[in-house]
């Protein structure tokens, strides 16, 4: 379990998927415009993760070696298909948001790598573990960029009940007229993406260096 | 080979597993995603049918113009169309026919066409005129208006296409409604301020009684300072006597085929016979500016008769 509960901090941090492991990066920097798009991206990755990882767990063993990628595709692509017609009939306003990113979930890599990596050769719970931590991991990183880009490009920090459209809060926090709204577009994406990759790098160096000077 | 065809079929039964759970859930997920998509449109439906129980009917049709068809229940059918007129950004508007084919409403939705042209496919006068006909009638064009009601009366041709099939009413597909009678109306005082127009006498002809002058006049192209307009030339005959006009046609057009074009016809033409410079002549509705050069023209020719 020590092992479940370290793995898990990794998956969140120095492992988390965008800023250290560099996947799922598409897109992330395509719809972290709003933290509403931010949190329905990162359940629905989260879902589609942990399920994955759950069903090619418990056949791991079944399946045959050969054509093991070909299964992984047809059970992710099975369980996206699933989340878009869930959000497409309770989440309609989310649903167009999202778009096409909802069914390019099937070839985030971040899926179908922790099913190669982990879930194939690992038993149920820890690759179930696994894909909750890497799922939450990627939502961090999608809340993270979607705050600076929201907060940068339009001054208002607002979320809605994606189910009724409510605003649940709205803080304008810039004024009008000092918004950069170059980070609603991909170059604050890709600044955004940066800035917290080498953020998170330093991090790592520099534990590194305290464990190795220790 | 053994090892093959266990692949295969190994594939082939998660694929079976994957569409079965795919056909539970959109058995679950679409009759919401239908109720959501008519919840999004019942403000609009609710326009024509008020409290009306609403179904999506299956849109067979090919032309692309409708976008939507919706039964309520027992009254009629509502269809939402849209098609391009004038402007580059397409027209949406419903139309409904109740169940004996009558026309139960008629409602815009969206529209980018011009205030006073386009847009008056949407005024009164249009819209009176539809809701008096029903599914097998002919639609008529709207004088002024000519290039957005085309695009109207198009998509309604849809939209009773798939009405009279789903209703088995026989209809004559190809009928034409017949040009509406020209519409003038708002005259103009032939001594009134027209100067903007320009009117120039470039060449008179005296016979005996009657002088016929050639007189150019700026229309809306002109007026509007666009390069690619050129002026309205008419001849004017005047009766020297009583100074009063005799006739007057249009040698050269330099305004917008299909709309200033209408004044064009001797129907219009005859409402300057007779007239002085005390006069008020009407205007042809949709064609104001190249009435009003009509009217410029005939100005500078009776003040050229009188000696001005």
């Amino acid at each position: 379990m020590n092992k479940n509960k370290s793995s898990f901090i990794n998956g969140l941090l120095t492992e988390n998927p965008v800023f250290g492991l560099y996947l799922g990066i598409c897109s992330t920097l395509a719809i972290t415009t709003s933290l509403n798009n931010a949190i329905g991206m990162g359940v629905a990755v989260i879902f589609v993760l942990t399920f994955s990882n759950i069903i090619i767990s418990a056949m791991r063993n079944i399946i045959p070696n050969e054509i093991r990628i070909p299964v992984y595709i047809v059970i992710i692509a099975t369980l996206v298909t699933i989340v878009e017609m869930l959000i497409h009939a309770y989440a309609p306003s989310l649903y167009s948001a999202l778009g096409a990113f909802i069914s390019l979930i099937v070839v985030n890599c971040i899926i179908l790598g922790r099913a190669e990596a982990f879930a194939s050769k690992n038993g149920i719970l820890a690759s179930a573990m696994d894909g909750i931590s890497m799922g939450i991991g990627y939502t961090l990183s999608l809340l993270v960029m979607s705050l600076i880009r929201q907060i940068l490009g339009t001054g208002i920090l607002s979320f809605s009940n994606p189910f009724t459209d409510a605003t649940i809060f709205s803080f304008t926090i810039i004024p009008e007229n000092y918004v950069i709204s170059m980070f609603k577009d991909p170059t604050g994406a890709f600044l955004t993406f940066a800035c917290c990759a080498a953020a998170l790098t330093a991090y790592i160096n520099h534990k590194k260096k305290k464990e190795a000077s220790r | 080979m053994k090892k093959i065809i266990y692949l295969t079929c190994f594939l082939a039964i998660v694929c079976a597993i994957a569409g079965g759970a795919l056909t539970v859930v959109n058995d679950m997920t679409a009759p919401v995603i239908e109720s959501m998509a008519i919840e999004a449109e019942k403000e609009n439906l609710e326009l024509i049918y008020p409290g009306a129980d609403f179904t999506e009917v299956e849109n067979t049709d090919d032309t692309g113009l409708i976008l939507g068809i919706y039964e309520a229940a027992g009254q009629g059918y509502v269809y939402k169309l849209q098609n391009t007129g004038y402007s580059s950004t397409p027209f949406q508007f419903l139309i409904a026919f109740n169940l004996d084919g009558t026309v139960g409403g008629y409602q815009m939705l969206q529209s980018s066409e011009t205030n006073g042209f386009g847009a008056r496919a949407w005024e009164d006068e249009y819209t009176n005129t539809i809701l008096g006909l029903t599914s097998s009638d002919a639609f008529p064009l709207l004088s002024g208006a000519t290039v957005t009601s085309t695009g109207v009366v198009e998509a309604i041709d849809a939209a009773k296409a798939h009405f009279n099939a789903l209703q088995g009413i026989e209809y004559d597909e190809n009928a034409v409604a017949e040009a509406p009678a020209l519409a003038t109306g708002n005259p103009v005082a032939l001594n009134s301020d027209l100067a903007d127009y320009n009117a120039t006498v470039t060449d008179e002809v005296a016979d005996g009684d009657k002088t016929t002058y050639t007189v150019t006049a700026y229309g809306f192209g002109l007026l509007n300072g666009q390069s690619d307009y050129s002026e309205n030339v008419f001849e004017v005959v005047v009766n020297n006597t009583d100074l009063t006009i005799d006739s007057i046609a249009m040698t050269q057009f330099g305004d917008t085929a299909g709309i200033g074009d209408k004044i064009d016809t001797p129907e219009y033409f005859d409402l300057f016979k007779g007239a002085t410079i005390d006069s008020s002549v009407d205007t042809v509705t949709g064609a104001t500016f190249t009435s009003n050069s009509a009217i410029a023209a005939a100005q500078a020719a009776l003040n050229a008769a009188g000696g001005q």
